[in-house]
């Protein structure tokens, strides 16, 4: 999709590490051990091609944590994990060795801690970079096979050709673990003219 | 006319409306707050009154900050915060923050225990009001912690199990045994102890985590002793237990080792096998004085259980190594262990150039005693002479039976032929002496040929074929007679 300039989708891009190194240095505040983070793409497709993306590089089984936020862009945010992982990152976080079979309630309540510290650093930092405001609701962990991802980020809700995803691969690294995510963002396009022109006025005030 | 789930929507609606939002609040189980922009508390409700100690009255127009004064963890005032003033939500699970709100609620025998809570911080759209709800879910935390202690000893004694099972190793599985107890009660140092065979004395089998001046100690663990915690255990058949070792009696002489290995307390689960037999006992020496707790009782028992089956495993292993290697009548090694043993020796003899006899031993007459007393005389009669000539023997030296009435005897070094030739001569005497059986007396002699390494062969095949050619030429020269050929 070309609504945005190279010039923007850098900004973007470098925006977006801004935000995840933030989070990165809340999370080893939080568990006493270096926590690191990195994007190593960003790519902004139609809900068509996020379909196809989701099935293509997603596996079967996903575990992820869901926030809707409101502002200068309005949508849904998440994080997806593969399930099989996603305990194994709680319990990396929770400093436990051992794994259990399935992820009980506190673990989702980790889950969700997780990707919210994530969500809100990458959206906080998006917004406060442009001046712009946004507001983000309370974070939902959910288990759900692949197929069901689609409802579950109420990806055709409306009209799919007024909806834009940012997807965004994030690596994991702490104490021996490593895993590869996805943050998605599903942004209402009707918010998306605010969005290109926050990233104008802020390349502007550059030059 | 409406369907029905017009009508329904249209009084759901219409309860809705009519419904007093601030008695739904004050009716919820779990703690509901309304902040305002500035972090001040401008709704509470029952539930929190209730938990916190604070009249509504008082807490309104406040922050939490005031009402708990340096009391809150700094994630949690900053999330606050973060939601408030820049409208972020915010959860805050109790696996990452363990101490939250300084709130308690009473157990079912009353007393006050921290209350283990998860928070979920919510700016609510379209006005400058942030709700804070605090989830009790100290039941959640309870089950989890059951679920992954349970899940721990699981695992680790699934790695015991599997040790038994491949391999054979006695000593590792008893190993991991102790070391699984040392991570489950943690400050304890432990030890396997067996009874010998005379079943009066209890030795160390495996202590992974006490030193070597500690396992000496237990050389002198008699059962016709004074009693200690370890004797009583066997001598009982149950968990005996010395809370403070430096102040029990048994303990005196032992104190100064005790101090030292920071031993405070002594725990011994006896280890019962198959057919109720106490073999050894599975000790547990805390750091701090004390009993053990129902649960350190069931992982004892569970752990002497894998104790005993790893003991009888191994007794097992070694009985049918033993059956393997040994012919059954006599006791004496067979054909199989005759060739491992006289392997070793020629290598063993070979490189300290050493001398070293074989004999083979056929007896004359065996075959009428068979005929005229029957196989059951034949058979006792081979086991009388079968332990006659291991009593001429030196411990090192090997007496096999590998035939019906054949014998082959190793003498592990010989200085000159004349030393062989004069243990033959003992031998021949020892067999020929008539056996008492009943109101029978057995007798026979024997025919033996020797041959000696180097000399007469440098394999285990030459020299067996020559001494059995020096046995016929004994037999020939008229029996009862030992023949070297040279």
């Amino acid at each position: 999709m070309d609504l945005f300039s190279a010039d923007e989708h850098d900004l973007i891009v470098e925006l977006m590490n801004l935000g995840v190194g933030r989070a990165a240095h809340a999370l080893s505040q939080l568990v006493s051990d270096e926590v690191l983070l990195s994007v190593p793409r960003l790519e902004f497709i139609s809900v068509p091609e996020a379909q196809k993306a989701f099935h293509k590089d997603l596996p079967p089984f996903l575990a992820g944590v869901m926030q809707s936020f409101e502002g200068f862009i309005n949508g849904r945010a998440a994080l997806l994990f593969p399930e099989a992982r996603s305990l194994e990152l709680v319990n990396a976080m929770i400093g436990e060795e051992l794994t259990a079979d399935e992820i009980t309630e506190l673990e989702h309540e980790t889950l969700a801690e997780l990707g919210n510290i994530l969500l809100n650093h990458c959206l906080a930092t998006l917004a406060n970079q442009l001046h712009e405001q946004i507001r983000t609701d309370i974070p939902r962990a959910f288990s759900i096979s692949a197929e069901e991802l689609s409802g579950t980020l109420n990806l055709n809700q409306g009209n799919p050709e007024n909806t834009l995803v940012m997807l965004v691969q994030i690596d994991f690294s702490l104490r021996n673990s490593a895993l590869r995510g996805y943050l998605a963002f599903i942004i209402d396009l009707h918010s998306a003219d605010t969005f290109v022109s926050a990233l104008r006025s802020y390349l502007a005030e550059l030059l | 006319m409406l369907s029905s789930s017009e009508s329904s929507g249209f009084c759901l609606t219409e309860i809705l409306d009519n419904l007093d939002c601030t008695e739904l609040l004050h009716s919820l189980d779990g703690g509901v707050l309304l902040l305002d922009a500035e972090c001040r508390i401008i709704f509470c409700n029952r539930w929190f009154s209730r938990h916190t100690g604070f009249a509504e009255s008082s807490m309104l127009g406040q922050t939490l900050n005031q009402l708990f004064p340096g009391q809150l963890p700094a994630p949690l005032l900053d999330a606050i915060e973060t939601a408030c003033y820049q409208r972020m939500g915010r959860i805050l699970s109790y696996q990452l923050h363990k101490r939250l709100l300084p709130l308690h609620r009473r157990t079912p025998s009353g007393e006050l225990q921290p209350l283990r809570q998860s928070i979920l911080i919510k700016p609510l759209s379209q006005s400058e009001l942030t709700l804070v709800q605090c989830l009790d879910i100290t039941n959640a935390v309870k089950r989890e912690q059951h679920l992954r202690a349970g899940e721990r000893i699981l695992k680790l004694e699934r790695r015991v199990l599997e040790l038994i099972a491949t391999g054979d190793s006695l000593d590792m599985a008893l190993d991991e045994i102790c070391s699984t107890v040392e991570q489950l009660i943690p400050h304890t140092a432990t030890a396997v102890m067996l009874l010998d065979e005379t079943r009066n004395l209890l030795t160390i089998k495996s202590a992974p985590s006490l030193p070597a001046s500690f396992n000496g100690r237990e050389k002198g663990l008699m059962l016709s002793g004074t009693p200690t915690t370890c004797t009583q255990a066997v001598q009982l058949r149950s968990l005996a237990v010395t809370p403070d070792v430096q102040q029990d009696d048994s303990w005196q002489y032992w104190s100064d080792t005790a101090r030292e290995l920071h031993i405070a307390a002594c725990w011994a689960q006896p280890i019962i096998a198959a057919y109720d037999e106490v073999v050894g006992v599975f000790a547990c020496y805390p750091q701090t004085p004390g009993s053990p707790s129902e649960s350190d009782r069931q992982l004892l028992q569970r752990m002497a259980h894998l104790a005993a089956i790893a003991l009888e495993r191994h007794r097992r292993m070694e009985r049918i190594r033993f059956l393997a290697m040994h012919d059954p009548l006599t006791g004496l090694p067979n054909r199989s262990l005759l060739n491992e043993h006289l392997g070793r020796n020629l290598r063993r003899a070979q490189r300290e150039g050493q001398q070293f006899a074989l004999m083979f031993i056929d007896l004359d007459g065996f075959k009428q005693i068979n005929d005229q007393h029957g196989h059951d005389a034949g058979d006792d009669l081979l086991s009388v002479l079968a332990g006659r000539m291991t009593q001429q023997l030196r411990g090192t030296d090997t007496c096999a039976r590998i035939g019906g009435d054949e014998f082959v005897v190793m003498l592990e070094t010989v200085q000159n032929p004349e030393s062989a030739g004069l243990v033959a001569t003992k031998i021949l005497r020892c067999l020929s002496t008539p056996v008492q059986r009943g109101q029978q007396t057995l007798q026979v002699s024997a025919s033996i040929g020797i041959a000696l390494y180097p000399h007469d062969g440098t394999s285990a095949d030459a020299l067996l074929t020559h001494a059995d050619d020096a046995m016929y030429q004994a037999k020939a020269n008229g029996k009862n007679c030992w023949s070297r050929v040279t």
